[in-house]
């Protein structure tokens, strides 16, 4: 069943929020990260944990650390578990790399280590870094000048400096970008146009993959559309759920389960999404629209985490039933049962 | 109007509103921390165990927070207690917004409500909104009082850590050693106990109303909850002569004892009781005294008021009874029996605080006393224990300390609503003011007062508190919902306001922006943010994006120019940006020619893309046939028709072809071909910029002219060949 665990205010506002990808024991607590948006302010980087044993206690999430984060907005982060290091996109048109470190059970230290060039600019200032994702030791960036930068993963200040960039011929905001696989990397732009760019090859040839299915990739749209792709097959979506009038901001699959996403809206709903794009299609793989032949609609299953109404969700993640969501009031909900 | 709205709105911009202005919070006495008399070894553990309850059921503030992680590192934020005061400010919009909901669920109930013409005609000129229920005021009020807790735990959690971080034992320590940032903290977390106190004083007085008007209970568990009953030492006038030998941990504890009595609090009071066993005194009075606290008739168990003063009065006798024949001449119990029958010069010998004395009274004296007789009780005692400043008006501009909190409480005491909203802007900041006001009017209990300045005294506030948050740069949506809720002068401001928010630091919260104005029904504001936006990707030079916008706008001259500019960069470079922003418009494109044409050309080159030849060869004559392109695109077009024309499939019909060389004949035509050439020759100059020297553009001119006719020629030859495959056909 599902519960409202908790609601936590956190006193500044946040952007951006991923939980660490280590699949730790159901004995410790989660591990998520946040990056702060106040305007260039006092921006900073915080790292939680979750205790999903005492869900719904007034302790049950607790901040870990903070680092100050002093170049800008942050307006994306993700976890490098293997180098245990953070990476942060900023509005100030840098990724800056941040270390942490265990020292004790419960006990963390995030320091600052690299910051790479100014990636994108406009009439020689500095654009907002939107999306970074990676892969193995590649960092792909995206950013609002409609650019994607790609650079070796490093902890050298002086090397982090694009090897490749790549530019989107729609000249709009690029808002996403993933790895589908080592080679491939899909970048969603503001114009509503997934893109899929092929690593190995000199030319141009879209936000979150599933690492089992590499082909399966989900897109939310500002029309409040959630649509499931393969990338196989890029005419039209596998599955295209209306999720909201307003806004859906952001889309997660869950790491394990492959056939469950959660995301959220502007309206302030988030929700559950439960479908197994293959399920009816055993052995045929997909079968577009058109030449089906029973008319079987795939079975998708929807459920309400938060009820719309409240102020917007910026960003979602899920993890071990327990999906993590930021909103513009500056709070990070919890809500857990998922399973 | 707007005009002033906006200077209003730019003096204000400045401002800072964060930062607690309560700085002599640190002279209230307001720790909830308990003092326990230590020779009872059996009595401290009780008590323990009791704080323990407390804290697992979340309902006392502990003192010695239990820290289940370990201690962490922790960045020190330049100032510390801003980042609560903040946590609060984010939480109390969210009740806020759920306010403003509950009243609109109330105003729709009200309005399915069969209405009488009578109550219409009422409700039209008392101007009064309908009010929420008063249980539903409670449950709000209840969530403010919530959030203030909450902020409050975390607050003392962090303040620990902090603490221990900076090297000292605890936070205890780190304050006596005047550590900066533990200091800060500190008080920041006298501000908000002190706003809880206040918030929950007037909840009893003024919001939750269910009860049948007794509001002992509440007031005694107010006390409890907001001051500590800790003693220093008995007052010399009860200790008797034979207790000269008592030792000064036991006075402290029947003194102590008797203060849990005088604010209600029986259940610690029996747990403290000395056991039978432990004296002769307490073998023979424990059993009564324990039954008569257990005993004590309760206001909210009660059904009506008569039901509960039968049921008082009756234990009152008892009491009077047990006093006499048992308590009387054992010491320590023989006051308690004092304080059972409201012996008021020991009730207020142990009193230390006026408010103290009120709440004895209201439970120990009169305990049917109504929320509206407060006043005297509260007058009363303030005269018998004043408070620790002087309470005169003169003096409250330069008071801002204890003296200033209990005037309020007194105001509240006394029922006198405006009073305590008007001395609570003197001692807390707008995030305490606006919400109370706001719930206090929603459950109707302000009344609408309008101001010579302004609405009223609810808008005032709301609005007040909404420019201060308008100030801050992350707190731009907050505002928005505050500035929406005032019904009078909110719309004025939210559209001043809207337009600001600017600089927009990413498209992201434009988009955002533009929902906010979406949501409040801001179409002209959302016009102009495009507009913004528009010009501001047109200086970056990204033609897409910035045409999208415009056509949002439905700005005809940038839409045409933008277009005009895109198709004379295809015509020169051969390569025409994927605009993807066109897919999402449907009619608009035909609100410039320019841009019809431009989107036909973007289908046209899909179309050939998509390998849809037939289609693309239709649309491209379209293009020509009706001279909708402009003349200097014409080339361009003809040589896009090249390939369609040697495809192996005939694509254009004798009627088709013979546009075609119409449009090539014309454009030969000197003075068309002489201006396209202009056109380029002036775009070359512009990009080369180089020594202009005119036998040079002559001689180039030349080249161009050569270089056009040369490539008419291949049109006109694969043209002719065209027609005569389309003739042949046609005959077969």
């Amino acid at each position: 069943m599902v519960v409202q665990a908790s609601c936590k205010y956190t006193g500044y506002k946040l952007s951006c929020l991923t939980i660490h990808p280590h699949e730790s024991y159901h004995s410790e607590p989660l591990i998520f990260g946040t990056g702060s948006a106040d305007e260039n302010t006092s921006n900073r980087i915080t790292l939680w944990s979750l205790d999903t044993n005492k869900l719904g206690a007034f302790d049950a999430l607790q901040s870990l650390c903070v680092a100050p984060h002093e170049s800008g907005d942050v307006l994306d982060i993700q976890f490098l578990a293997s180098s245990s290091a953070v990476l942060a996109a900023s509005s100030s048109g840098i990724v800056s790399v941040y270390q942490y470190n265990y020292l004790g059970e419960n006990m963390i230290n995030l320091t600052r280590q690299a910051q790479s060039s100014v990636l994108f600019s406009v009439n020689g200032r500095p654009a907002p870094v939107t999306g970074v994702s990676l892969q193995d030791d590649n960092v792909a960036a995206v950013g609002d000048t409609g650019d994607v930068a790609v650079f070796p993963f490093t902890r050298v200040h002086e090397k982090l400096v694009p090897t490749r960039v790549l530019s989107d011929p729609d000249g709009c905001a690029l808002n996403g970008v993933s790895f589908s696989t080592p080679s491939q990397i899909v970048t969603v732009n503001h114009a509503g146009r997934m893109r899929v760019w092929d690593l190995r090859q000199p030319g141009n040839q879209s936000v979150r993959a599933v690492k089992s299915q590499p082909n399966i990739l989900a897109t939310s749209s500002y029309a409040g559309v959630v649509d499931v792709w393969d990338v196989r097959f890029e005419d039209a979506p596998l599955r295209s759920v209306v999720i909201s009038e307003s806004p859906v901001w952001d889309v997660r699959f869950h790491p394990t389960r492959n056939s469950q996403m959660v995301c959220c809206s502007e309206d302030g709903s988030a929700s559950l999404l439960d479908f197994d794009p293959y399920q009816k299609y055993p052995q045929g793989g997909f079968v577009p629209e058109q030449t089906r032949v029973d008319g079987d609609e795939m079975v998708l299953g929807c459920d309400t985490l938060l009820e719309s109404g409240g102020i917007g969700l910026s960003a979602i993640d899920t993890r071990r039933g327990v999906a993590i969501a930021i909103a513009d009031n500056h709070a990070v909900y919890v809500v857990g049962g998922l399973e | 109007m707007i005009q002033d709205l906006d200077l209003k709105y730019s003096t204000r911009r400045h401002k800072c509103i964060l930062l607690p202005r309560f700085s002599a919070a640190g002279e209230l006495s307001l720790t909830p921390v308990a003092v326990t008399p230590k020779h009872n070894a059996q009595a401290r553990q009780q008590q323990q165990q009791q704080q323990q309850q407390q804290l697992d059921a979340g309902s006392a503030a502990p003192s010695q927070h239990d820290f289940p992680h370990a201690i962490v590192s922790l960045a020190l934020h330049p100032s510390p207690g801003d980042d609560y005061i903040r946590q609060l400010v984010s939480e109390f919009h969210t009740i806020f917004c759920d306010v403003q909901k509950a009243v609109k669920a109330a105003a729709a109930k009200t309005a399915l409500a069969p209405v009488t013409t009578a109550s219409r005609r009422l409700s039209q000129f008392s101007n009064t909104q309908s009010a929420l229920s008063s249980e539903t005021s409670a449950i709000l009020s209840k969530r403010y009082r919530q959030a203030l807790k909450a902020t409050e735990l975390n607050l003392l959690h962090d303040l620990q850590r902090t603490a221990i971080v900076a090297g000292h034992a605890d936070a205890q320590a780190a304050l006596e050693n005047h550590h900066p940032v533990c200091q800060e903290m500190f008080q920041t977390r006298q501000v908000i106990v002190s706003s809880m106190t206040l918030w929950h004083l007037c909840e009893i007085m003024f919001i939750d109303t269910r009860a049948n008007g007794l509001v002992t209970d509440s007031l005694c568990a107010w006390l409890q909850h907001s001051f500590d009953a800790s003693v220093e030492r008995l007052p010399d006038e009860f200790i008797p002569a034979s207790a000269a030998n008592r030792s000064v941990e036991e006075l402290q504890l029947w003194a102590y004892i008797a203060r849990l009595v005088m604010r209600g609090d029986t259940d610690s009071a029996q747990q403290l009781l000395p056991q039978p066993n432990e004296s002769p005194s307490a073998a023979v009075c424990f059993g009564p005294m324990n039954a008569l606290l257990a005993n004590v008739p309760r206001g909210s168990a009660a059904t009506s008021v008569s039901e509960f003063m039968l049921a008082w009065s009756r234990w009152r006798e008892e009491c009077r009874i047990q006093q006499r024949d048992v308590f009387a001449g054992h010491f320590g119990w023989e006051l308690l029996g004092r304080v059972l029958l409201g012996d008021q010069a020991v009730l207020r010998k142990l009193a230390q605080q006026w408010y103290e004395l009120v709440v004895a009274r209201l439970f120990l004296v009169t305990p049917n006393t109504k929320v509206f007789d407060l006043g005297l009780l509260a007058q009363e005692a303030m005269a018998e224990l004043p408070p620790p400043l002087p309470i005169s008006p003169d003096q409250a501009e330069a008071d801002t300390g204890a003296g200033e909190f209990d005037r309020i409480m007194a105001a509240a005491f006394e029922f006198d609503i405006q009073k305590v909203v008007q001395d609570c802007t003197t001692l807390f900041d707008g995030w305490f003011v606006a919400h109370f006001t706001d719930l206090l009017q929603r459950c109707g209990k302000l009344e609408s007062i309008p101001l010579a300045y302004g609405s009223d005294i609810r808008e005032f506030f709301v609005l007040e508190y909404a420019n201060q948050l308008a100030s801050h740069n992350a707190l731009w949506r907050l505002a928005c919902d505050y500035f929406a809720s005032c019904s009078v002068f909110g719309p004025h401001f939210l559209k001043a306001f809207v337009e600001r928010v600017a600089p927009f630091s990413s498209e992201k919260k434009a988009a955002k922006l533009m929902l906010t104005c979406d949501r409040f029904g801001l179409t002209e504001e959302r016009s102009t943010i495009h507009k913004v936006l528009g010009k501001w990707r047109l200086q970056q030079g990204r033609l897409g994006a910035a045409l999208g916008h415009f056509i949002q706008t439905r700005d005809v001259t940038h839409v045409t120019a933008i277009s005009l500019q895109l198709l004379d960069s295809y015509r020169q470079t051969g390569v025409l940006p994927d605009l993807a922003v066109l897919d999402a418009f449907g009619t608009e494109v035909g609100m410039s020619k320019a841009l019809t044409i431009l989107h036909k050309y973007k289908q046209f080159h899909s179309l050939y893309r998509s390998g849809d030849l037939r289609e693309a060869a239709r649309l491209l004559v379209d293009l020509l046939a009706h001279e909708s392109a402009p003349k200097r695109m014409w080339f361009t077009l003809l040589l896009d028709a090249l390939p369609l024309l040697e495809s192996e499939q005939l694509l254009f019909g004798v009627s088709q072809t013979y546009i075609l060389m119409r449009s090539v004949e014309e454009l030969c035509e000197a003075h068309n071909l002489t201006s396209l050439l202009a056109l380029d020759l002036k775009a070359d100059g512009k990009s080369s910029s180089s020594s202009s020297s005119s036998s040079s553009a002559a001689s180039a001119a030349g080249g161009a002219r050569r270089q056009i006719n040369e490539q008419m020629e291949v049109v006109r030859l694969a043209l002719a060949r065209n027609l005569s495959r389309a003739l042949v056909l046609k005959q077969q």
